[in-house]
């Protein structure tokens, strides 16, 4: 018994050091500034960020030429931030006239990259929104009762060739069209590149990486097909080549 | 000066703890303002010139005996005395100990007076050296062996059989019993 | 009781300018015994806040405050000695100064090292709205904040800062620091019942379960000590360790053999449960009841306990280095510390001690972040089947050693403190001493390793074996 005891003593004290001596490694390496913290940690405001991972959903892109409006990504929502508009064009096929994405509302699920069809919706990596300074020539906000306005391609196109410029130089015929369309106080916060609702470099990524999903999953599709195709071929005609080969 | 009133303090702390720990309905509240009475005690001895006998009180009552009683008032089915009403007997077996306990304490302080007068005749009341630390070892190892050892040995029995009680739910048997 | 009484006395007279009335004495006492300690305790006590974040970030392998400057309150002050002149004068003149170079290096610093920190919590604090739950039992609930302040607080009166540094000298001084610091028992058990809340009532009654368990092993440890030292007076423990040469620490408690060092880690972990530290921390024990006994506590009310809780860590840092370490002593060449101009001296020693409960309180922290929380009942275990006997163990080898040891001999004189007879250890107890007990423990752990080796007591548990 007495053993027992000493025995719980002895385990209890080593695994306490053992414990601390993991923890003083940290400790030493923090302190030394070789690892840990000092190693790992970035200050994010006041250093640049990195890509956080492959996977990361940041900014939500419509890529408008693929676009069909048939508000799968609506019904997908589940904070309704959605607010789209479409016409026939000369093929008469539907085409986007309108695709507000109200970015103060979205939660970044991506459920609505998921029901797109066409894959014309999508997620960039980019997750900065900072509309003090770069950003505010991409993204614009307006009051809850200019929600409902409609603002169309070429209205879009307006807008981003008046945002680039600063307002006192505006003509007083464009800076009334601003003061009707968007809100610089306003709660909702929409993006405003095109139809897509990024900077043209994300855009140009962001349409890459779709490609090349896209292509990989045609080659995929291909593989399968073609091998599907040579798993189904030889059964119809097994003699031949039993025949054949000896 | 400074003596005179922290000794006005201490006096009041024990005398008025002790009345409001007797005449207060929460049993909580009463068991605190024993403990304060206990404190002023404590100053009390201070003032004798005991230092030791005010940090035993202060760790045996306060640390100890207090804490125990606060304990047990928590086992009260009526802790804030809501509920009760002091029975017409009980009036006067108050005034009966209030009287007994003013009695012997005029004993007492003219006991003291005397003692006090006997003193200035040349006579020392006290021991010096009793109120000292290495005094009361002496004593407590020397005449008073038998007696602190009896207590010694009583607290380490009290102490292991403490431990043995805990120890008892350990048994297998013990512990199927609860399972 | 001799040390700062006088010294009251004196001011209150002076400030009366006759015979003092109560309220110049109240002012002397202010002045003389609670100012210093305030003005002591509270910024080291804010400062080991800050320590201890920038110590767990580390462990954790975080950064930890690191952008609260001093240049915040910096700005303050200079607008409070500047309120004179316009605010825009007082910014520019804050601004030339921030701009000097060394100045802007240590603002920057303070900055990374999140010095601000307390400063800015402690005015957050301030602000917070005092709240009374409706269902609390108000006077208890309010007053056991100070309680336990007064418990953290009164035990530092009569510890040695340095020879001349000793709020209260007692004989018993060692008894009045047990003594004191039990009042904080009470105060969680009042800030438990008076909350009003289950969550703080179980806290308060672990706490109570729990400290009144570990005063044993605490009471046990330093009766070891006073029994090797044969005096109760702490300023007189820290006179015994003193040993002339150059290697002071040879005279220190914890090189006096086996069971004094046994007793100073009984003494550490017993400390570390006083003062509700992880792993010992079932009272507050956020993932079971929220926060326990202080659960209903906000504000300046909770700060106290916050502040209590470091004071008392400190406290137990100071106990380990005076009761152990050789107090406010130097490990190396003390007799020559001396010789020093009394007022350095002083600063040397107040430092050193300073130093010391430092070493304690970084070992806390570093256990804190290691070790996870006890369950309740291993808690309890860990006090009475391990620290209780061991503590037991060590006083009864120390009083072998004493009765072994041949005769007394005069001992040294330290300082303005008088020689005391103490043991006469000559070489063979002194083998004896070291060697035996170190022996039988390395046999019996050898022994323990060969039967129950490779498994953990946990397992051996489980299976029933040597239970």
């Amino acid at each position: 018994m007495i053993l027992a005891w000493v025995h719980d003593v002895v385990e209890g004290v080593r695994s306490c050091l053992t414990g601390m001596r993991t923890t003083g490694h940290y400790l030493l390496e923090n302190l030394r500034g070789s690892g840990g913290a000092t190693a790992i940690t970035r200050e994010y405001p006041e250093q640049p960020a990195e890509r956080v991972g492959a996977r990361q959903r940041g900014h939500l892109v419509n890529d408008a030429p693929r676009c069909i409006v048939c508000h799968a990504c609506d019904t997908a929502c589940p904070v309704d931030c959605f607010t789209m508009d479409g016409e026939r064009d000369a093929d008469n096929k539907m085409r986007a006239s309108r695709f507000d994405i109200d970015l103060s509302k979205c939660i970044y699920c991506g459920l609505c990259v998921r029901a797109c069809p066409t894959d014309s919706l999508s997620m960039t990596p980019a997750f900065e929104v900072d509309p003090r300074h770069d950003g505010s020539r991409f993204l614009f906000r307006r009051s809850s009762g200019q929600l409902g306005q409609r603002l169309d391609a070429p209205d879009v196109e307006r807008l981003q060739r008046l945002a680039d410029q600063p307002r006192e130089s505006l003509a007083a015929a464009d800076r009334a069209w601003l003061d009707q369309h968007i809100d610089p106080n306003g709660p909702h916060l929409i993006g405003m590149y095109g139809l897509g609702y990024f900077t043209p470099e994300q855009k140009q990524a962001a349409d890459a990486a779709r490609e090349a999903k896209k292509r990989a999953k045609e080659a995929a599709a291909a593989a399968a097909k073609a091998k599907a195709a040579a798993a189904a071929a030889p059964p119809p005609a097994p003699p031949p080549p039993a025949g054949g080969t000896p | 000066m400074i003596a005179l009133v922290s000794f006005a303090a201490s006096a009041a702390l024990a005398v008025v703890g002790a009345l409001l720990a007797a005449s207060v309905r929460n049993l909580l509240h009463a068991a605190l303002l024993l403990g304060v009475s206990l404190f002023g005690t404590a100053g009390l001895y201070l003032f004798l010139g005991q230092p030791w006998l005010a940090c035993v009180q202060v760790v045996v009552y306060i640390g100890g005996i207090l804490v125990l009683i606060l304990f047990a008032t928590l086992f009260s089915s009526d802790i804030t005395g809501s509920g009760q009403r002091a029975p017409r007997a009980l009036w006067f077996a108050a005034l009966g100990t209030a009287l007994t306990t003013a009695l012997a304490a005029w004993r007492l302080v003219r006991g003291g007076v005397e003692a006090l007068a006997a003193r200035r005749g040349g006579e020392p009341v006290v021991p010096p050296a009793v109120g000292s630390t290495d005094a009361i070892g002496d004593l407590l190892l020397g005449a008073w062996f038998a007696p602190f050892f009896l207590a010694g040995v009583l607290l380490t029995v009290a102490l292991v059989a403490a431990v043995a009680i805990v120890q008892r739910h350990r048994r297998p048997e013990v512990e199927a019993e609860h399972a | 009781m001799t040390g700062l009484g006088h010294a009251v006395d004196t001011l209150a007279a002076w400030l009366a300018g006759g015979p003092p009335g109560w309220f110049a004495v109240t002012l002397a006492v202010l002045a003389v015994w609670v100012a210093p300690l305030l003005l002591l305790v509270f910024p080291v006590a804010a400062f080991g806040q800050i320590l201890e974040r920038k110590i767990a970030a580390a462990i954790q392998r975080r950064k930890g405050p690191n952008s609260a400057g001093l240049d915040g309150p910096l700005r303050l002050v200079f607008r409070a000695v500047l309120c004179l002149l316009p605010r825009e004068r007082q910014d520019r003149a804050f601004a030339a100064f921030c701009n000097l170079v060394p100045v802007r290096t240590a603002l920057l610093w303070s900055r990374r090292l999140g010095l601000g920190q307390f400063v800015a919590d402690g005015i957050k604090m301030l602000g917070k709205e005092d709240i009374v739950p409706r269902g609390a039992d108000g006077a208890v609930f309010r007053f056991a904040p100070y309680l336990a302040l007064v418990g953290a607080f009164l035990p530092w009166c009569v510890l040695p800062f340095a020879q001349h540094l000793v709020m209260l000298e007692t004989e018993v001084s060692a008894l009045f620091v047990l003594a004191t610091s039990g009042l904080v028992v009470v105060a969680l058990k009042m800030a438990g019942w008076g909350s009003g809340n289950k969550w703080s009532l179980l806290g308060g009654m672990r706490a109570v379960a729990q400290l009144v368990s570990y005063e044993v092993p605490i009471g046990l440890a330093v009766g070891g000590v006073v029994l090797w030292c044969g005096t109760m007076d702490l300023h007189a423990i820290v006179g015994q360790q003193y040993a002339p040469g150059v290697f002071t620490l040879l005279g220190w408690n914890v090189c006096q053999g086996p069971f004094l060092l046994l007793l100073l880690l009984v003494f550490f972990v017993a400390g570390l449960a006083e003062c509700q530290r992880s792993p010992f921390d079932m009272a507050e024990a956020e993932s079971e009841l929220v926060s326990g006994f202080n659960t209903e506590y906000s504000g300046l009310r909770w700060g106290m306990f916050a502040l209590a809780e470091y004071t008392e860590m400190l406290l137990i840092g100071a106990l380990v280095a005076t009761l152990f370490l050789g107090g406010y002593q130097s490990p190396i060449g003390e007799q020559w510390l001396l010789l020093l101009p009394t007022w350095l001296e002083t600063l040397l020693h107040a430092l050193i001690l300073g130093a010391k409960t430092l070493v304690v309180f970084l070992l806390m922290m570093w256990i804190r972040w290691t070790l996870p929380r006890f369950r309740v009942d291993q808690v309890m275990r860990l006090a009475w089947l391990v620290l209780v006997p061991l503590a037991l163990l060590s006083l009864l080898g120390i009083a072998v050693t004493l009765l072994v040891a041949g005769g007394t001999t005069e001992g040294m004189a330290y300082g303005r403190l008088a020689a005391r007879p103490r043991p006469d250890l000559s070489w063979l107890p002194w083998l004896l001493l070291w060697i035996v007990p170190v022996l039988a423990a390395v046999v019996l752990v050898r022994a323990a390793n060969a039967r129950y080796g490779g498994r953990h007591p946990a397992l051996r548990r489980l299976t029933g074996e040597g239970a």
